[in-house]
């Protein structure tokens, strides 16, 4: 039943005649579905019983009601947006949201990426020397430095042996 | 009359007692002279004169053997710097016996020392009675230390023993401490930080820090950076804080840190505890000499080898 030529056809006749040319398509094409074949049937049916309905009276101002009555909804509404001008903003909410949630992530991912290549640097340039000043000789650079005021030869066996 | 003459007389006599010098037979015996003379006087001998005076004087053939290959080795130094040692040897040979003697008691030892280094040792010593007794404790029981008074100022540690570190790494901290130096205290100081916050990492933000090197460097910098987690928070405090101020050694200094690190590490951990001790207790380094008392005196006259060998001891 979806076919699409079946469904052009059913919704033609559902407001005028078929032309002569349709209702050959219509009857080829049910003898290509006879399956269709009933719900056309039925479809025509219910056409047929609709117009036979009479049509309800309209009111000689309906077109003035309905304009009437779009100029009020169009003034509430400026009315309200005067009154509580954030309710416009309030509408676009989920846009600004969505933009901000967007440039927090873009910051977040470029502080993130800041971190990472300071950590890079930071690995590059201190493990080299931290991995020759093992932590025992870093944690005693004061002792250590002041080494450099006592002489790097000791002569004390000298003074040993000549006494 | 008579009474206010014997008064009188009385303290003339008891004012005339007081004005004697002090009364020397409580005082230790006198230091004897240093056995560095005799170095000297080897040092100014011919090899034959040398080895017949060595003969002499040491008996024992190990002990003369040391004292042979210190005399190559002192020949073979730069005046100066061979002056500087003998010097120190002096020097240490009179200060233990004076520190661990208290201040009135060392007149008649203090009278033997050579004028030229009577002032130098007096200073020494006027540093050494002002310390605490605990902090004279420790010095006295540290070779550094006793080294380190021992030295005459203006003393440069020259260091000629190639340093262990191989030129890779050399060349490895050389760049570094370029590239760290080229930063500004600040920025520096931020690499420091973050490094020392990279025991913070998770084991994938490490991993993917760590993809950035080569398969060596790598292996290098996780062995590196695991010895540095396994440190309490203050010990890497003070790693960092070492850090620091080694990048703010110039080439030279941190060539010098290098060597003294091997020396440290080659301390036994006491002297190395005593050490950080004096050095945390501002005992080292030692104040600068009053002026006019720099070590760098013209070397002594060596007294001439026939002399030297009726005076030695």
């Amino acid at each position: 039943m979806n076919d699409e030529l079946y469904n052009e056809l059913l919704e033609a006749s559902w407001r005028r005649k078929l032309t002569a040319e349709e209702e050959a398509q219509l009857r080829a094409w049910l003898v290509a579905h006879p399956e269709a074949q009933a719900d056309w049937d039925e479809e025509a049916l219910l056409t047929q019983q609709l117009e036979r309905v009479p049509n309800a009276p309209l009111a000689s101002n309906f077109t003035a009601q309905v304009m009437g009555k779009l100029e009020l909804d169009l003034a509430r509404e400026e009315r309200e947006q005067t009154r509580r001008p954030w309710s416009m903003w309030w509408r676009l909410a989920p846009r600004y949201v969505a933009v901000i949630a967007v440039a927090v992530l873009a910051g977040f991912g470029v502080v993130r990426h800041r971190e990472h290549q300071r950590i890079v640097e930071s690995v590059a340039n201190v493990t080299p020397v931290a991995s020759v000043l093992r932590p025992e000789i870093l944690k005693d650079f004061d002792a250590i430095q002041q080494l450099r005021h006592v002489p790097a030869v000791s002569d004390a066996e000298l003074l040993a042996a000549l006494q | 009359m008579r009474w206010i003459v014997l008064v009188v007389s009385a303290v003339a006599c008891v004012a005339a007692k007081s004005a004697e010098p002090a009364d020397t037979r409580s005082q230790p015996p006198p230091l004897p002279p240093p056995p560095i003379e005799f170095f000297r006087q080897l040092l100014a001998m011919k090899p034959e004169e040398r080895e017949k005076a060595l003969a002499l004087r040491v008996q024992e053939p190990r002990t003369r053997e040391v004292v042979q290959v210190k005399v190559k080795q002192f020949e073979a130094l730069p005046p100066d710097e061979r002056e500087n040692r003998l010097r120190t040897l002096e020097l240490r040979w009179y200060l233990p016996p004076l520190m661990r003697t208290s201040p009135t008691n060392r007149v008649v030892q203090l009278q033997v020392i050579p004028p030229r280094d009577r002032k130098l040792v007096e200073a020494r010593l006027k540093y050494w009675d002002e310390l605490p007794a605990d902090v004279k404790q420790d010095m006295l029981e540290s070779e550094l230390a006793i080294g380190l008074i021992s030295r005459p100022e203006n003393f440069v540690v020259p260091h000629r023993a190639p340093s262990t570190i191989s030129a890779q790494q050399q060349e490895k901290i050389r760049k570094s401490m370029d590239y760290l130096n080229r930063l500004t205290p600040e920025k520096r100081r931020q690499v420091f930080q973050t490094f020392e916050k990279i025991s913070e990492l998770s084991q994938g933000e490490r991993a993917k820090t760590l993809d950035n090197f080569s398969e060596n460097d790598r292996k290098q910098m996780e062995r590196t950076l695991r010895t540095f987690e396994k440190l309490t928070p203050l010990d890497r405090e003070l790693c960092i804080a070492g850090f620091e101020k080694f990048s703010e050694l110039s080439e030279q200094e941190r060539g010098d840190f290098l060597r003294n690190a091997e020396r440290w590490r080659a301390l036994s951990e006491k002297d190395r505890a005593v050490w950080r001790t004096l050095v945390n207790r501002k005992a080292i380094p030692l104040p600068p000499m009053p002026p006019g008392l720099s070590g760098a005196v013209p070397p002594i006259k060596v007294q001439s080898p026939a002399l030297a060998t009726n005076s030695v001891r």
